[in-house]
């Protein structure tokens, strides 16, 4: 490990002489006045042909350092410091100067491929905007551009380059549209290319490989890269040099290595501890720690079921014969990528859809084919947890009427009783009465999540389904929130169906997976058995896209991992 | 380490016009406010404002031009002006307030059961809706206060009626969005039927988007009920509605013009400021 971390550094050594970027004490306020400021006193370089990546959680003022070396900033921002490219001044620029930049020499790849083209212009038309703005020599002749185009979209891996000239960006999908892109930042030759979390929009797999795409295109080009990312796993296995952001201050800088195996600040040593893909058995000696199972019968047992949505060609089988059980007090995970059936199979299981074949039996019961008495009934052992703790609860409710509301829909105990169990529920999630009368616009995405917890626990479900409960939340909070799911599954036997994307977080928190593709299950078996030795092509490309999966020190196959 | 310290003279560096100009946008409407509070103290305790009585005048001082006994001068009664006003106030404000009351409860129930319910009940009150909407809203409240006779009351009723089509849009495209938030269908997870869902859930998150629309609409609702009171489809004179007393005034309007100038700018005056305080509380949500 020693000899990797002097490898780096005498490179960085190498790279600070010539540096491409360099941000000097960079401060940046959107109200004006400097003292309040949202970035402070930022500084870092970016070297020739060197990857920095930026790392920070929502809020860091990540995107606002980024803007600001892009010029991006609103009019009102007021600013302080430096920033050179290519040993020269431009933050005093003159916007007609720097524009001759922004593009040119500094090409920027955004966050939503989706959102980032202009929908009702032809991605052809879109290209060659970049050609003709570029001043390149080998852009001068316009006969040459539908050419130049084509072989640039097929450069960046697109399979029909000819077909996407002729596309509409809502007819391509979103790692299509951010290689076009990305095609587009290279259009022009740029000496740097800025990305503000290029991959943050796309499913794992498509992240892998854009990644891999920059990768290239760095190494062919000798460009720098820029990379913003939340993920510090990803940023310590696709950079050289690590800047961590946190409250718009550098909580720590320095050689990827160095900062994910010797962190310095508190705040870098936190964030290490609760990258999931760096920390996968984070939980088990909790889970080890759980009863023994209950009951041998499953909490949910779904068998063969089927659901199509549309008609005639517009038909979509979204699922197509899935099975799947969840033990008793154990964990079950259905993983997979946008469109592969796994939300609509939450919705199955807690009836909020009704599938089209199949049995869903939670305890012993049908659950597809109950009235509305029955539903009502069977619905108290059947709670969701949902995704977006910003819009699942009610902002007009108090937390304490969020809690309650559950038991005063079945009429569970007088109001006096109530209260002490709300009480009681909002301690179990780590909040206390202080919030009871809070709303929740005044609380944090984490003290939501706790929140919709206690909510979803207060009627003493045997089954709750979770829907990617921390996609929505900054690592460290993710990692409070699992852990608060951890210590109520142990305590209180509970059953968890966990729906997610995010494969290191499925390592870490469930006990059997079903990987599911397209409405059809790839792979089943204990989360050791998946991830260790996949036999499926699919789910084996799963696991190997986990960011950080061929760091040394973090094997996923590894029972016990280093962190 | 050499230093790179920042230019002083760098424009970059000096603090913008955004900061006062977000603070200024975010402040109540101090002007508005303030003729709102005038009018409303008119409409409660007009005696506080005149010792005048707005309807016995004394035919000596008939047409006195504005002064500082009679502010807004005298009718050709020799009543005062100012009086007539500050007295017709509460009936102006009275009967706007009943008129967007009926808009607001009415049109609020039709728009959220339309958006909440949908299916066949959202397509018949959905055109209905449109019918509505179609016809010119003060012809309507003449075509109402006509069949059901000339009275302060009709007219407010239909005033009101003609702005549910209105309230009912708004709400019934705010309730659309609303009922299709999760924590909507996490209230039935929690075993909410749909009446508990939605007054409990759906309505206090969608009527405030019908609050700013409500304070517009009673500055629309006084100018109506102004124009019926000026056709003479209010109260009858010696009544001291604004409208009638504009009414009353226009046949000596080249001559005394501020017979028709002091009400009809009153009446400006609080609509504009209506306007403006609905902006404000239109953007504050």
């Amino acid at each position: 490990m020693t000899s990797t971390v002097d490898g780096t550094s005498s490179r960085q050594v190498e790279h600070a002489t010539a540096a491409l970027l360099a941000v000097h004490d960079l401060t940046v306020s959107y109200s004006g006045d400097l003292a309040d400021a949202t970035v402070r006193e930022v500084s870092f370089e970016v070297g020739q042909g060197e990857t920095v990546a930026i790392v920070g959680e929502s809020g860091s003022g990540k995107s606002t350092v980024v803007n600001t070396v892009l010029r991006l900033l609103d009019h009102g921002a007021a600013v302080r410091g430096a920033v050179h490219f290519a040993g020269r001044e431009v933050l005093g620029l003159h916007e007609k100067e720097f524009r001759r930049l922004r593009g040119r020499q500094i090409g920027f790849v955004p966050q939503d491929p989706t959102s980032s083209l202009n929908p009702v212009r032809r991605i052809d038309r879109q290209v060659v905007e970049a050609y003709r703005a570029s001043g390149l020599p080998e852009h001068r002749d316009q006969r040459t551009w539908y050419e130049q185009a084509r072989s640039l979209l097929e450069s960046v891996g697109l399979v029909d380059p000819s077909r996407a000239l002729r596309s509409y960006p809502h007819q391509l999908s979103g790692g299509q549209l951010q290689r076009v892109l990305i095609a587009i930042a290279l259009a022009q030759r740029p000496a740097l290319l800025v990305a503000d979390e290029p991959t943050s929009a796309l499913d794992v797999t498509i992240q892998k490989t854009v990644l891999d795409l920059i990768d290239q295109v760095k190494a062919q080009s000798g460009a720098s890269v820029l990379l913003v990312t939340h993920d510090l796993a990803l940023a310590s296995e696709r950079a050289d040099k690590v800047v961590v952001l946190n409250g718009g201050e550098v909580q720590e800088h320095g050689p990827s290595h160095a900062v994910l195996h010797a962190p310095r600040s508190d705040y870098a040593r936190e964030l290490v501890g609760d990258v999931p893909s760096l920390n996968l058995d984070k939980f088990a000696a909790a889970k080890r720690r759980r009863p023994e199972r209950a009951s041998a019968d499953p909490v949910l047992v779904v068998s063969d079921v089927r659901k199509s949505f549309g008609r005639g060609e517009h038909r979509v089988d979204a699922l197509q014969g899935v099975s799947f059980l969840v033990e008793a007090g154990r964990t079950h995970a259905l993983v997979g990528e946008s469109g592969s059936g796994k939300s609509t199979l939450a919705r199955i299981a807690l009836r909020l859809e009704v599938p089209d074949q199949g049995e869903v039996l939670v305890a012993g019961q049908d659950v597809a084919r109950l009235d509305r008495a029955g539903l009502r009934v069977a619905r108290r052992d059947l709670q969701l947890l949902y995704q977006n703790p910003f819009t699942s609860l009610d902002p007009t409710y108090t937390v304490g009427r969020l809690v309650a509301e559950p038991l005063r829909r079945y009429r569970i105990g007088t109001r006096d009783e109530r209260r002490v169990r709300v009480a009681e529920l909002v301690r179990l999630v780590g909040l206390d009465d202080t919030y009871l009368p809070r709303r929740p616009a005044a609380l944090s995405g984490g003290q939501r999540q706790r929140v919709a917890i206690a909510r979803a626990l207060a009627l003493n479900p045997r089954l709750l389904v979770l829907d990617e409960p921390t996609s929505a939340l900054d690592v460290v909070v993710q990692a409070q929130i699992l852990q608060v799911l951890v210590d109520l599954q142990g305590r209180f036997g509970l059953s968890y169906l966990f729906i997610s994307h995010d494969l290191s977080v499925v390592r870490q928190l469930a006990d059997t997976v079903t990987v599911l593709r397209s409405g059809e299950v790839q792979e089943s078996g204990t989360v050791e058995q998946v991830f260790s030795r996949p036999r499926s092509e699919y789910a084996r490309r799963l696991v190997d896209s986990i960011p950080g999966a061929r760091l040394p020190g973090a094997d996923v196959t590894a029972d016990v991992a280093g962190g | 380490m050499a230093a790179i310290s920042a230019d002083p003279t760098d424009p970059t560096t000096a603090p913008t016009r955004t900061a006062t100009r977000t603070a200024r946008s975010r402040a109540v409407p101090v002007v508005p406010v303030l003729v709102l509070v005038v009018v409303g103290l008119w409409a409660v305790v007009p005696g506080l404002f005149t010792h005048q009585d707005p309807f016995v005048g004394d035919p000596a001082l008939q047409f006195l031009p504005p002064s500082v006994q009679h502010v807004f001068g005298t009718d050709q009664l020799g009543r005062d002006v100012f009086a007539r006003v500050v007295h017709g106030t509460r009936p102006a404000v009275l009967t706007a307030l009943f008129a967007v009351g009926i808009g607001f409860l009415v049109g609020s129930l039709t728009g959220l059961v339309a958006g909440f319910f949908g299916g066949v009940l959202d397509a018949v009150l959905g055109r209905f809706i449109d019918v509505v909407l179609a016809v010119p809203s003060f012809l309507l409240a003449v075509i109402v206060v006509v069949s059901l006779g000339f009275e302060t009351v009709n007219a407010a009723i239909a005033v009101g009626s003609s702005s549910i089509a209105v309230f009912a849009r708004v709400i019934r495209s705010e309730t659309l969005k609303v009922k299709n938030l999760p924590f909507v269908e996490s209230s039935y997870l929690v075993g909410g039927n749909r009446f508990q869902v939605l007054f409990q859930h759906v309505l206090p998150s969608a009527y405030r988007s019908v609050v700013a629309l409500a304070v517009l609409q009673f500055g629309v609702a006084i100018l109506n009920i102004s124009g019926l009171a000026f056709l003479g489809y209010g109260s009858p004179p010696p009544a001291a509605d604004w409208g009638l007393q504009v009414a009353d005034g226009k046949d000596f309007l080249y001559r005394y013009p501020w017979l028709v100038y002091a009400p009809g700018l009153v009446m400006v005056a609080t609509v504009v400021s209506l306007n403006k305080l609905s902006r404000s509380v239109g953007r504050g949500r």
